[in-house]
Parts: C-alpha cells; structure tokens; sequence
C-alpha cells in the first residue's frame, strides 16, 4: 500500500475506534451526567461493569496483540500507555476526582455527549480545555 | 389509573433525572409483584411500601441497545398505596428516579440485580464496545487511545509555548482530533438510529459542569490519563500506576459527589 494510502487508512481506522468508543459510551449511558454522579452516589454500580467490561476486553488486546503480530495490522509500532507513580499523577488524579465528582462528565463523554445533541456539555468540554490549558501554562 | 401513573412515572424520570427515552411501551405493565428489595432499599433508607417500582424483567441487550436506554418499566405498585405523589420511584428528592429493580423470578437474585436498579445489560454491553473501540485502535494502528490528551494537543496548534510543542503531542494531535470526532460520530449514530431521537439533555447545572470540568482537565493532564487513559487503558495494561490513580480519583470523586449532593442540592 502507498504512503498516503496506509495514511488514510490508518485514519479511518482511528475514526471507526473512536465511533465504536462513542456508540459504547452512549449505550451505557455513560454521556449522561446523571448515572454517572449516580455511581459516585453508590446508588447504581452500572459504571464498575462498563470500566470492567472495557478493561477485559483491551486487556486482552494489549496482551495478545503484540504477541500474535510484529506490528500493528496498519502499520506502525505498537506503543505503550506511560504512566508512573509521582506527586503529579497523585495531585492530578486527586483534582481529576474533584472535578467529576462535581459534574459527573470526563473527557471522553464531554465529547461523545456532544454527539447525542446535548450542548450542555459544551460548558464541560469549555471547562476540561481551559484546565488542560492552565496545566500546560503552569508546567515547565 | 395505572397508565397514568405510568405516563407520570416515564415523564418524571425523563424530565427530571436521567433523560431517559420514553419508557419501554408495549403498553401492559409487568407484573406489580411485591418483590423486596431489602438491600436496595435499606441503603435507599426507602422503605418497601411506598417504593415506587420498576419491573423490567430481564430484556435483552438488544432491546437495551434498541430502546436507546435501558429505561425499564416505571410502573407503581397500587396494591401498595394508591396515592401517585407517594410514588418515589418518581420523586426527585430521593436523589435518584428509585427504579427499583425486581426480577421476577428469584428472590435470592435480587440482592445482586439491586446492585443496578436500571439494569445491567447496557452496561455491560456498552462496555464490550468501548473495550473493543480501544482493543481495535491498538490493533490496527499500535495508539493508546486516552481521551484526555487530546485537550492538550489541540492547543499545540494555536501556542507555541515549549509544552506545547512536545513531540509527543505534536506527533499525535492530528489522530487524537480524528478519533475524538469518531467519538462524536458514534455518539450521533446511537442517538439517530436508537435512542428514540430526543437529545440529550442534564439537570447538572451550568456552573458545576464548567468548574467541574476545569478541574477534571487540570487534573487529567497534571496525573497524565483520565478514567479512559488510566482506567481503560492503563489497568488494560496492568499498569500499577494507573491502579493507584484510579483508586486515587475514585475515592476523591465518591467524596465530592457525596458531599456536592449533600450541601447543593
């Protein structure tokens, strides 16, 4: 395949995962607001069998694929999730909490919530773009 | 009588706490069965009679999938009382529509299916489409796919501030905004082909969403992953971190959620 054509389809493979990822936060009613904060209220576990449902399932992805293949069906490498445990990640994770437990919605809802016509979200996708900014400035 | 009930009920829960679709209408309420629901409403502090009851049986996923959201059934149980304002399966204060889940067949499963008042198929199922959204990106293309990222890459192309311009979100925020508006394609497909069709909406107000997502971006970008970066796919990875982070951000966002209800409501 040409250059620009693994390109592309590299592409439209990251738009069909993230359709996929929407369409499954939509059917867990994960984009509502509501359930969620729910959850934080310990008066429906619904959003334990979604994370848990996820994880097995990418689990098995993130351990099986780079066995079975040398690189990734499309090209490219097979990269790995960072993270280490320092102050940040305990700080940011603790004001992460803060902040959806206050409004119930995370990244990937404020964007899918979009999508279902909910523009009350745009306020949630204002403010997770502003704190992301104000982080950047602030970091060296 | 119990139609009209059921018209509240479904209008109650839709207008005021969930925005749900209209309720599953096949017209005949499931049984009115006094299924108890000990566990369930003892943590509620409901009590049994006056519970206001959501008998939806066991649907399948495909009925959830179908109906958009697992509403269920928002029935009220008149051998219990009469009065439709003691209905609490309807009532806003209890913090929750209270669609107490009964099934009908076992008593002994209640006290897990309680667990998930709306049911839990949709969950479950959702959550198998996300895990696959990720496991496929993976495949295809070897990318991680967190969410949060994406809110700081986006500013590389406007600033121009060192951060900013890391390579390692320069690199990636082309792909990062392709996958986000799959994320909103997906989202549009749901909401056009099968939920009903009204939009979404939330009664969190404005305010709480805007300092409250500051917040949640601050502190996604700060701890590096958010409850897609860290809980999908670093336990995916079996990560340790992410565990701790995830403990971390659970714990936080079960005490301010508790207390947000608490003292704002």
């Amino acid at each position: 395949m040409s250059r620009s054509g693994m390109t592309l389809s590299r592409s439209l493979a990251t738009l069909a995962a993230g359709a996929l990822f929407g369409f499954g936060l939509s059917v867990s009613t994960m984009i509502q607001p509501e359930v969620v904060l729910g959850f934080l209220k310990f008066q429906d576990w619904g959003l334990a069998l979604v994370m848990g449902g996820g994880v097995l399932v990418v689990m098995l992805a993130y351990s099986l694929a780079p066995r079975l293949m040398t690189r990734p069906l499309l090209g490219g490498t097979f990269q790995k999730h960072p993270s280490s445990w320092n102050r940040d990640t305990a700080v940011g994770a603790a004001l992460f909490g803060m902040g959806w437990g206050l409004c119930g919605v995370c990244p990937g809802p404020a964007i899918a919530g979009l999508g279902a016509g909910n523009a009350s979200l745009l306020w949630a996708l204002g403010g997770i773009a502003l704190g992301a900014l104000v982080q950047g400035l602030r970091a060296r | 009588m119990l139609s009209q009930h059921w018209a509240q009920c479904g209008e109650a829960a839709r207008s005021q706490e969930y925005g749900f679709g209209p309720a599953i209408t096949d017209g005949v309420p499931r049984d009115l069965e006094n299924g108890f629901q000990s566990l369930w409403a003892s943590l509620r502090g409901v009590s049994n009679t006056d519970a206001g009851r959501v008998n939806r049986g066991m649907l399948a996923g495909a009925i959830a999938l179908h109906q958009g959201i697992d509403a269920g059934h928002c029935t009220m149980d008149s051998r219990d009382n009469g009065e439709p304002g003691r209905n609490r399966s309807c009532r806003r204060d209890t913090g929750f529509t209270g669609p107490y889940l009964t099934h009908r067949q076992s008593t002994p499963m209640n006290l897990p299916l309680s667990l998930f008042p709306l049911g839990w198929q949709h969950y479950l199922l959702g959550g198998g489409f996300i895990g696959t959204g990720t496991a496929l990106l993976f495949m295809l293309t070897g990318r991680i796919g967190g969410m949060s990222t994406v809110f700081s890459s986006t500013w590389s192309f406007v600033l121009q501030r060192p951060f900013f311009q890391q390579a390692r979100l320069t690199d990636s925020r082309g792909w990062r905004l392709v996958y986000a508006a799959g994320l909103i394609l997906g989202a549009l497909v749901w909401w056009l082909g099968f939920s009903g069709g009204a939009a979404q909406t939330t009664q969190v107000p404005a305010w709480q969403l805007l300092v409250g997502g500051f917040f949640v971006g601050y502190g996604a970008r700060l701890g590096n992953g958010c409850t897609s970066g860290h809980g999908i796919c670093g336990l995916g990875s079996l990560q340790l971190p992410s565990l701790m982070a995830v403990l971390t951000f659970m714990a936080t966002a079960f005490l301010t959620a508790n207390l947000a209800a608490r003292f704002l409501a």
